[in-house]
């Protein structure tokens, strides 16, 4: 089964290239080009860093921030990899669109494990442009041996096959004792919504407990920075982030840095020790897999009163025809689950991003007099992280929201509409949405900074005019080249459209950052005017264009 | 109210339909039947707006379907073979939206629901979203939405698909009341027994082309069959 599993998405990439072939390789290379770009930033931030901590630190401190940097990286690259396993397995595993086939044939029983190679293939991607950057600074600043290498990357692929499994396996217990309370408690219906709602709600709990324990870390104790003359150990580091499955392989890197190969070795050991525990337990209880999906199939009226299944807000539709098409994008966006579980997994790496300030604020503001400076970094920091969260949002939901029409645009096409109104329909409300995301992040920016007013209104001002130009840009795009192969947004979004979109906004936002920092350094806010000014020029002349482009288009 | 005139259709170097015209009056029902790829379901994307033909001119109501689609669009109402739907909108809602599309006024629309959905027994299930519905209950909330703005042409693509006995009973009944209040009906199907059924005329697409068109007595003397052949007698000697 695996086997055949293996050479149906051989098969499909196979296939991918067969049509259109000239304009797929392009595609192809465009990503590896906008991948590259990626890492070799990732590697220059981490070369530089590691150099910086290599050459002013003492060796027992280096040590200690170095342990510390990789839990931290660890923990996030396993939330990353975690979190996109669990949105994409939760519906790959009970709704997906060619189920049926596999769960009707005497194989059943591997379908969970098939979803399970597949969520690990998928998380090989962040690894490439995330990991092996890190890998390569690492290798470059402390000249670990060839040796060193080739285990820690056997470990990261361990370390994903835990995360994975650790993910699957708590899908599959929470689906149970759900589908199990759901019987001793009548009154409780069992269906997929209740199931995401539970799973969200696990996932928040697990967040919030995480926050609990470090919010109010504070770095000068932990690094016993006031007590100059005390000896230092990894333990000091190791005590906080010992129960985490990162752990081992945090600490086997360091130990490859210190040629201490026998620990390294141990610590691959736990690795392997981990993975065969996941392992059995997952062979024990991915089996209870096949009744959760048989009741996530049986529809909404199985066993209960159908009425308990209706949605009892009926939105009706008022006001004129672009009104109109502005309410079904909400709706439709505020019903989609998986939509909005990637808008909370999206969210919280930004959330993440939040929290990391406000513990370094914190800590900032605690122990230096002069703070402005590092609060400009941080400022400028979070403004592009924002601006990658509008760009990641815009790229899964607003530019593939033309092509997602497919299977409905007979709908649409045969109403008395022309696609202007279709296209300002979907960017009113976009647009109204995503700024109101930016104004509520920006507001938290400059709470937890405290930023003053005057640098709050520049920054809020350059940020809305950065939103709205990606919006304008992804919906055009989307709308002028929309994908007639696919209507999954993953897939709509690794077209050559998307890539170039991800690689303007990439720039774009980059650049709106360099002049804010700027700014901010200077005191002179004339060329974030100047570039607001610029930036509302283009929204104007594409949006000028766009729908003559589109009119001439057939529907 | 409808007119189809010489309108041809390129896919790369295939041509799927090749100089077709015919017209509908109000109060006709007009079925096109032929082989699968043989060009019925790019004519009915030409005529609802969703395909721009290569050659010629369609008309609904006087108004030129490429020229001024919108007019023309206002008079269709559409039945796709296909109900896809938002999975996420509920019946109910989709009936608002369909009718907030077509511009009629908002008292209306909430007196007009609850007869359509009276008319497939749909009541009950109204509020449930599209996921949740069976294929029958989709095309039976297709059709209804279709009928719920009052158009003057009905373009049918294969409605019976996926409908029980009583449903795909209802529906025909529906389509013969439509047409004897003046409506006109473009019908394409494989279900011969329903085109004989309520069928006026009849067109027979082949590779592209219309090839006859006529009443069934019409087609029955052009097959040179006898007055007891059924039209699936005439399909097997014509098709």
């Amino acid at each position: 089964m695996l086997k055949l599993f293996l050479r149906f998405e051989l098969e499909k990439i196979n296939k991918y290239y067969k049509t259109r072939t000239l304009a797929k390789v392009i595609t192809s290379i465009l990503g590896l080009v906008i991948f590259l770009v990626i890492a070799l930033g990732i590697y220059a931030f981490f070369s530089s860093g590691f150099r910086y901590i290599n050459a002013d630190t003492a060796d027992d401190v280096k040590n200690l921030i170095l342990l510390f940097i990789y839990e931290i990286f660890l923990l996030i690259l396993a939330g990353i990899v975690a979190f996109s396993a669990l949105v994409s397995s939760i519906f790959n595993l009970f709704k997906g669109q060619y189920n049926n086939w596999i769960i009707s044939s005497p194989k059943y029983k591997l379908f969970p494990t098939v979803i399970f190679a597949r969520s690990l293939m998928t998380s090989l991607l962040p690894l490439c442009i995330v990991f092996l950057p890190v890998m390569a600074a690492l290798i470059k600043i402390y000249h670990i041996e060839p040796v060193g290498i080739l285990f820690i990357l056997v470990s990261i692929f361990l370390f994903l096959l835990i995360i994975n499994l650790i993910t699957l396996l708590f899908i599959t217990i929470i689906g149970f004792v759900y589908y199990k309370v759901s019987r001793v408690i009548q009154t409780l219906p069992f269906n997929f919504k209740g199931f995401i709602v539970l799973l969200t709600l696990s996932v928040s709990a697990l967040i919030s407990y995480i926050w609990n324990s470090i919010k109010n870390i504070d770095l000068v104790h932990l690094f016993r920075a006031e007590d100059v003359d005390s000896v230092l150990t990894l333990s000091v580091i190791s005590n906080h982030f010992s129960f985490l499955p990162t752990h081992p392989l945090a600490l086997e890197i360091i130990n490859w840095q210190n040629k201490e190969s026998l620990a390294a070795l141990t610590n691959v050991g736990i690795l392997i020790l981990l993975v065969l525990i996941a392992g059995v337990a997952w062979y024990a209880l991915s089996p209870l897999f096949y009744p959760l999906w048989l009741r996530f199939q049986e529809g909404p009226s199985s066993g209960q009163d159908s009425s308990t299944q209706s949605h009892a807000l009926v939105y009706t539709f008022t006001g004129p025809k672009t009104s109109v098409l502005f309410k079904k994008e909400a709706l439709m966006l505020l019903r989609n689950w998986k939509g909005l579980l990637w808008f909370l997994f999206l969210s919280c790496i930004w959330l993440a991003q939040i929290g990391a300030n406000t513990i370094i604020g914190h800590n900032i503001q605690k122990y230096q007099p002069d703070i402005s400076q590092k609060v400009i970094l941080l400022q400028v920091l979070q403004y592009i992280i924002a601006i990658y969260f509008i760009s990641s949002f815009t790229l899964r939901f607003v530019f593939p929201s033309f092509s997602v029409e497919k299977k409905t645009t007979w709908v649409l096409g045969t109403a008395p509409l022309n696609a202007v109104k279709i296209f300002f329909g979907k960017y009113f409300f976009y647009s109204f949405f995503l700024i109101s995301l930016g104004s509520i992040m920006s507001y938290i920016n400059i709470l937890v900074l405290d930023i003053p007013i005057t640098n709050a209104l520049y920054s809020l001002a350059l940020f809305a005019s950065t939103i709205l130009l990606i919006v304008t840009f992804g919906l055009s795009l989307g709308a002028m080249f929309p994908n007639m192969e696919s209507d999954d947004p993953e897939v709509i979004s690794t077209s050559m459209s998307g890539l170039f979109f991800t690689a303007f906004s990439l720039i774009y936002g980059a650049c709106s950052d360099w002049i804010l920092y700027r700014a901010l350094e200077s005191g002179d806010f004339s060329g974030v005017v100047f570039y607001i000014l610029i930036t509302v020029c283009i929204i104007g002349i594409t949006l000028y264009n766009v729908p003559r482009f589109m009119k001439r288009t057939s529907f | 109210m409808l007119q189809v005139r010489n309108i041809s259709k390129n896919f790369g170097s295939k041509k799927a339909v090749n100089d077709v015209s015919f017209t509908i009056n109000s109060g006709e029902i007009f079925s096109l039947i032929g082989p699968n790829s043989s060009g019925k379901t790019t004519i009915v994307k030409s005529i609802v707006g969703l395909l721009e033909p290569a050659e010629g001119v369609i008309e609904v109501g006087g108004y030129n379907v490429v020229t001024n689609p919108e007019k023309a669009k206002e008079l269709i109402g559409y039945i796709p073979d296909e109900p896809s739907i938002w999975p996420y909108m509920t019946g109910e809602e989709f009936l608002y939206f369909v009718q907030a599309l077509f511009g009629v006024d908002e008292k209306s629309r909430s007196k007009n629901i609850p007869k359509l959905l009276e008319t497939f027994s749909l009541s009950g299930v109204e509020k449930q979203y599209f996921e949740e519905y069976s294929r029958g209950n989709k095309q039976k909330f297709s059709i209804t939405a279709a009928l719920s703005h009052h158009p003057k042409l009905l373009v049918i693509d294969e409605p019976i698909v996926g409908l029980d006995p009583t449903g795909a009973e209802i529906a025909k009944k529906i389509f013969a009341e439509y047409a004897r209040h003046g409506g006109a009906i473009l019908l394409v199907t494989h279900t011969l027994p329903v085109a004989e059924e309520i069928s006026h005329r009849i067109g027979f697409l082949k590779n592209g082309t219309l090839t006859h068109v006529g009443t069934l007595t019409e087609l029955r003397a052009q097959a040179g069959l006898q007055d007891s052949a059924t039209l699936e007698d005439i399909y097997k000697k014509l098709a």
